[in-house]
């Protein structure tokens, strides 16, 4: 039974429809069922077209991801299919840092990334990746920090890569952050995105240029803004404007404040290249808009702009 | 000067520099900048100004160092001074590049 939902040798998903199950909830089988999802190898998505009756009402909060129409559900389904592996381990690495503490889910989202760019689905990504279209080294620096006072202002600034997270932008914003890890003079600090996007995801330049997975996680155990993000939290504001793609979400969702312009938009895409979320979204995202919505993100990689985000919660704010 | 401790902040009396101690020197450590001690953080600047000769300046969240790695300062406002201590100018201290991980 366990076998059959495997990538490898049954079904890459369950789906169950909710609205099909009736009477009150029998509450060994309820244990039963949730139990069941918790292990189960392969993310399981409720379908709740309607008001659910007691006993679906009671186990819809166990599943990875939860839709209300079949057309979500096939969404959700097509991705699954295309990427069956990378599937399996987003929706268990989302169930496994569920309640942990910050430090906790950043390890594990590392590991997890780390196995899957050593699978076959980020290999077939990059073998059919679009040829880079980057042209000259461009100029300054890739983080600008302005300091006034007791305030930080740190500007990701590689407008004409519309901020794609590469690794020298990493470096600087590390470096950028420690000052005010250090410094408790430093009260306030705000980041925000030069040019037409806040930031387009990671540098899809670099991906593929890893030595090894191994000593892929070593980097990001050793410099990840995402940690330097965490600790100063309650001090950071993230201003954030038009595409916010992978990183472009995943870091700004761990600061305390974020403020959306109106032309914001929000997309995880790391499945479609059969990777997870590897900037802390699997941490952060979960925190302000909890486990399912961030599934329904990460799996189906579906855009959702400021409206919404500020509906779950995934902003605080839309200032123009 | 006076004794520094890791943690300890200090500022330039002749520009706008501050900066953090990561690692001090043991006993007293004759820290300047722009050819003046440097202060306690909160301590008035006084009078004194920048040499035109010492004038390297300082970079927000950059590491400065001596030859033989006693001290290491953060910088954390930066300013026009050239850190130095004693007579012998500090140097930047380049954080080890890390390639991408992706």
């Amino acid at each position: 039974m366990f076998e059959a939902f495997s990538p490898l040798t049954g079904a890459p998903l369950l789906a169950v429809d909710l609205g099909s199950e009736t009477g009150w909830p029998d509450e060994l089988a309820l244990a039963v069922a949730r139990e069941a999802l918790a292990e189960l190898p392969c993310p399981s998505v409720a379908l709740a077209e309607e008001l659910l009756a007691p006993a679906a009402e009671a186990l819809v909060a166990e599943f990875d991801l939860v839709v209300s129409t079949r057309g979500d559900l096939e969404r959700v389904a097509e991705a699954v299919r295309a990427r069956p592996l990378a599937s399996q381990a987003l929706a268990q690495l989302l169930r496994l840092s569920s309640g942990r503490p910050v430090h906790d889910g950043l390890v594990a989202e590392s590991l997890v990334y780390a196995t899957l760019q050593a699978g076959p689905e980020f290999a077939t990504w990059l073998a059919a990746r679009p040829p880079s279209k980057s042209r000259a080294r461009p100029a300054g620096p890739a983080v600008r920090v302005e300091r006034a006072g007791s305030r930080l202002e740190l500007w990701l600034n590689r407008p004409e890569k519309r901020n794609a997270f590469s690794a020298e932008m990493r470096d600087a914003l590390c470096e950028a952050l420690m000052v005010a890890v250090m410094d408790p003079g430093v009260e306030s600090v705000r980041l925000l995105g030069e040019g037409p996007a806040f930031c387009s995801g990671g540098d899809l330049d670099e991906f593929g240029t890893l030595s090894d997975p191994s000593t892929a996680h070593a980097i990001r155990s050793t410099r990840h803004p995402a940690r330097w993000l965490h600790v100063l939290e309650t001090r950071v504001v993230c201003v954030v404007h038009g595409a916010c793609v992978g990183a472009g979400i995943e870091l700004p969702a761990f600061a305390s404040r974020v403020v959306a312009r109106p032309d914001a938009s929000f997309r995880l895409p790391e499945l479609s290249m059969g990777l997870v979320p590897g900037a802390g979204g699997t941490v952060s995202l979960p925190r302000r808009i909890g486990r399912q919505r961030t599934a329904w993100l990460a799996f189906t990689g579906a855009p959702i702009d400021a409206e919404t985000a500020l509906a779950w919660r995934l902003v605080d704010a839309i200032e123009p | 000067m006076t004794q520094l401790k890791a943690g300890t902040r200090i500022k330039s009396a002749v520009c706008a520099a501050e900066l953090m101690v990561i690692q001090a020197p043991d006993g007293d450590a004759d820290v300047r900048c722009g050819g003046a001690p440097m202060l306690p953080i909160d301590a008035d600047r006084g009078d004194a100004a920048l040499d035109p000769a010492l004038k390297a300046g300082t970079q927000i969240g950059k590491r400065y160092v001596d030859e033989a790695g006693t001290i290491e300062l953060l910088c954390t406002k930066p300013g026009e001074g050239t850190l130095a201590l004693g007579d012998t100018p500090l140097v930047l201290k380049e954080a080890k590049p890390l390639p991408a991980s992706d």
